[in-house]
């Protein structure tokens, strides 16, 4: 068997935890040790079971280990481990690094400065328009945006990240030659030419919902920081930001409404200490992204006191309050009294016409074609049937 | 001794004389009734025989015949039974030959002698008007549906001795009371309860005026059925043709209750979602009409529209095209009418919050949204020519009292518009802006180059189709016609594109 069979072997080998598989990796040395180690051997490393040994002496069968390898091959998916070089030195450094990724696309980008994104599928459109523009900004600035591909907050970040030009990384809760979930297949085309895709599952699983957990250690795990977009109370978003503490990456939360039940997440995030994302200029202004480098020299095993951004409140944002200031200005110079009265009505939150109406007290002809108006300037645009979102 | 009397037929809900002949000759002791019968005119003969002894009359004992013809017409019901008695009596001599001329027979008859009612009189006494025939039995509980035909003298029996006795004594019958109209009011719902939702209402008005089909989407608690259920109270009155059409269907769907008047209010169906194919369309071996027929001329309001089974919803759309429905069963094809007003209430997720104010409390996931709206086809959502989305109703307008339009001014509005289309419409086939064809928009609804610079704007913007294109055109011809304009103005066809029929795109872009 040549030296790639070892490495997929041990890589697609899931009767292991990850932190196991890691410590017997430490101990052996490379996976083809492991492969051809006796039961013996594996008895003297005092951590494993007789099931465990037995489990694995069975998955040892080379005709099929070939084939699987060979497959990998032909689909054009690549495979890097703990043992290779190439294996993204920030992951490297989680106490349970999966120990192989399989990919699609250009590993090398993992050692960019790299920015997590997470969020909730079932988004707001307020959620998804500020995570496609932060993602935007930030990847126009060589930052590198990590994401799960998810509906919601995932796909907008990565396609704001698509859109600045920039570099993004998808980690999958399956193999990565699944396009999951099918909307986003345009994404997935994109980070295949343009991007990566990765996932420490192996060629032929199918996506599980119970993977998805494990995925997240991964987006934390290839961050510098983790910024949550949009999360309910309790949400699975919030997992990942255990993950992300664990690891020691920083964390930034998008705030919201009080009132907004998919901002209440965020914002206890933000209470507790979290970061504050008011636009990516003043984040940037924050984080200093940490070379590979730098978590190699601390401890790695054990888990890291909790290291918040420090927080500005002595700050006032003022930059951003004046170019808003000056864009409203500008855009109300130009539109008609009753024009920027209907505008002000709008929000990134979706309002029905039958809201405004009863808001600014119009007659109904004359505001919808004040709507119609606006929508022509692409102020705003219909989000849902009869309903308005703010685009600028 | 051979006699014939005169009888009908209901078929659909049309119907045709029949003639009840009697032959009464030498031979082996039997009564057989032929004709084409269905089973329930086959037990006419048990019905007949009690009846005629029971009140003193006893057969012959010869062979009897009756036969029903035309012979080659399918017959059903129990109203032959009267005239099968009389024919028996007649050719046996005992009715003067002389009444029987000039008049029809109908009736149920029990085996003590009483006539009983029985369904479809209109239809039926029309068929006799039409045939030239005068004078008409029926059993007393029809009188006053046999009345609602002008011209014609009703003679209401009660049983088989008092006919007899009528025809062959001229003994003066006893005509029912006439039933005073008890003024009770109307319990149709009033837009003058519905506060708020001016959006809707003028959705409702634009809806009604040209009789354009009307989808509302929204939350649980917007108020939709309660809108849907309003909707009666601005509808045009009906003309006496209509009343008539519609009455007919009513007639042989026994659905006149007690104190019959001719349906002078445009009907508003309702029917659940777990109807079925033929319950909506029409059906049974003699197909009876279904309830987009009892919606002729008037509403059909389907509220929960995903939650009807598919197959029964896909049978609208040949109805919303051509007006009615053929059915064809073993016994014959019928044609039943089907010109309504489709009127439609659908939840845009199985939870109901999609997209909504609530949004957050959705918890819906997208193959279950999917599966919601792939009950409904896109060609169905596409004959909607108005689709709204509903918001639930704010506190400050549950808690305002008063000081809304009433139904009677929108009607007022509704009726003017109607006026406009009659006069635009009289030498066309069709009445309502809704019916309008492609190729006759460019002659009844021409558009400025101002108005025609901005549909071609709004054809990209928006994703028109061809299809969609005429809709919202349509759609601003009634908006004009409402306002009293003779052109279509931008504004007009503005508030037409926002009342443009759903898509299942906007789905799509909430859940990427």
């Amino acid at each position: 068997m040549m030296e790639l069979c070892y490495e997929y072997w041990w890589a697609s080998y899931y009767g292991l935890t990850d932190l196991k598989k890691c410590s017997v990796f430490e101990a052996l040395g490379n996976a083809k040790a492991i492969y051809e180690a006796s039961v013996l051997v594996y008895e003297g490393l005092g951590f494993l079971s007789k099931e465990q040994i037995a489990a694995m002496e069975a998955s040892k069968q080379p005709s099929v280990i070939e084939k699987k390898t060979n497959e990998m091959i032909a689909k054009g998916i690549r495979l890097t481990t703990l043992s290779m070089e190439d294996y993204p030195k920030r992951l490297r450094c989680i106490a349970d690094a999966p120990y192989g990724l399989f990919y699609i696309g250009d590993l090398s980008i993992t050692e960019k400065p790299c920015i997590g994104m997470v969020g909730a599928r079932r988004a707001t459109s307020y959620g998804r328009t500020m995570s496609e523009h932060f993602a935007m900004q930030l990847a126009e600035k060589d930052y590198v945006i990590v994401s799960g591909m998810a509906r919601g907050i995932d796909g907008a970040s990565h396609r704001g990240a698509l859109k600045g030009n920039g570099k993004t990384i998808a980690v999958l809760g399956g193999g990565v030659e699944f396009c999951y979930p099918k909307e986003n297949r345009d994404i997935y085309e994109l980070l295949k030419q343009n991007g990566l895709i990765l996932s420490q599952y192996c060629p032929g699983t199918m996506p599980m919902a119970h993977f998805f957990p494990a995925r997240n250690r991964i987006i934390s795990g290839l961050s510098d920081v983790v910024m949550v977009m949009e999360a309910k109370e309790k949400s699975g978003s919030l997992i990942t930001v255990d993950f992300a503490l664990e690891q020691g990456r920083d964390i930034y939360a998008m705030p919201g409404r009080i009132t907004d039940t998919m901002s209440l997440g965020c914002n206890l995030l933000i209470r507790q200490g979290a970061g504050i994302l008011q636009s990516p200029d003043l984040f940037l202004e924050d984080y200093l992204p940490r070379t590979a480098e730098s978590y190699m020299e601390e401890t790695n095993l054990v888990p890291k006191t909790t290291h918040y951004a420090p927080r500005k409140t002595d700050k006032i944002d003022k930059t951003i309050v004046e170019s808003k200031e000056k864009s409203d200005n500008l855009q109300n110079f130009s539109l008609e009294k009753e024009e920027s009265m209907v505008y002000s009505c709008f929000d990134f939150y979706a309002r029905s016409i039958q809201d405004v109406a009863d808001e600014t007290g119009l007659d109904l002809l004359k505001l919808i074609s004040v709507v119609m108006r606006l929508c022509e300037k692409g102020l705003i645009k219909e989000s849902f049937k009869n309903q308005y979102i703010r685009c600028k | 001794m051979y006699k014939a009397v005169m009888s009908t037929n209901v078929s659909g809900i049309e119907s045709s004389i029949v003639r009840v002949e009697a032959d009464i000759s030498e031979g082996m002791p039997m009564f057989e009734l032929v004709g084409y019968l269905s089973s329930e005119v086959r037990e006419a003969k048990d019905r007949v025989r009690g009846a005629l002894r029971n009140s003193g009359y006893v057969l012959p004992i010869k062979r009897i015949t009756v036969n029903l013809s035309p012979a080659n017409v399918k017959k059903n019901g129990s109203g032959f039974d009267l005239a099968i008695a009389i024919a028996v009596l007649a050719a046996n001599g005992e009715i003067h030959p002389k009444s029987l001329e000039d008049t029809l027979f109908i009736g149920e008859l029990g085996l003590n002698g009483e006539v009983h009612p029985v369904t479809g009189i209109l239809p039926m006494v029309l068929a006799a008007r039409s045939a030239g025939i005068h004078h008409v039995l029926l059993p007393y509980e029809n009188y006053r549906e046999g009345m609602l035909v002008p011209d014609m003298t009703i003679h209401p029996v009660r049983d088989l001795c008092q006919v007899i006795a009528f025809l062959n004594e001229k003994m003066p019958l006893e005509i029912p009371e006439e039933v005073k109209e008890q003024g009770f009011k109307s319990d149709v719902p009033d837009f003058a309860y519905i506060n708020g939702q001016q959006f809707l209402r003028k959705a409702c008005e634009i809806a009604v005026s040209g009789m354009h089909n009307f989808l509302m989407i929204g939350p649980p608690g917007a108020g939709k059925s309660m809108v849907a259920k309003c909707i009666p109270s601005i509808l045009p009155p009906m003309s006496l043709e209509e009343q008539l059409e519609v009455s007919k269907i009513y007639s042989v769907c026994g659905l006149f209750g007690e104190n019959p008047s001719l349906i002078n209010k445009r009907p508003f169906r309702a029917p659940h979602h777990t109807i079925s194919a033929n319950g909506l369309a029409g059906g049974g071996s003699v197909p009876h009409p279904g309830e987009i027929s009892l919606a002729h001329r008037g509403v059909l309001f389907l509220d929960e529209l995903p939650e009807f089974r598919r197959e029964t919803i896909e049978i609208l759309r040949q109805p919303l095209e051509d007006k009615v429905i053929h059915v064809s069963r073993v016994n014959g094809d019928f044609t039943f009418p089907a010109n309504f007003m489709l009127v439609s209430a659908m939840n845009p997720c199985p939870c109901g919050y999609f997209a909504s104010a609530d949004a957050a409390r959705c918890h819906c996931t997208k193959p279950q949204i999917d599966r919601y709206l792939g009950r409904i086809s896109q060609p169905l959502l596409d004959r909607m020519d108005i689709c709204v989305s509903v918001e639930k109703v704010q506190y400050n307008d549950i808690v305002k009292n008063g000081g809304n339009e009433t139904s009677e001014d929108i009607r007022k509005r509704v009726v003017a518009a109607q006026q406009i289309q009659k006069e635009r419409f009289a030498k066309e086939t069709y009445r309502f802006n809704s019916e309008i064809p492609a190729k006759d928009i460019p002659r009844f609804c021409p558009l400025g180059e101002a108005e025609t610079a901005f549909m071609k704007q709004q054809f990209d913007t928006l994703g028109l189709t061809a299809r969609t294109y005429h809709k919202v055109i349509r759609v601003a011809r009634t908006i004009a016609d409402l306002e009293g304009k003779e052109h279509i103005g931008i504004d007009h066809l503005m508030l037409a594109c926002t009342y443009k029929s759903m898509d299942k795109k906007y789905w799509e872009a909430e859940l990427q």
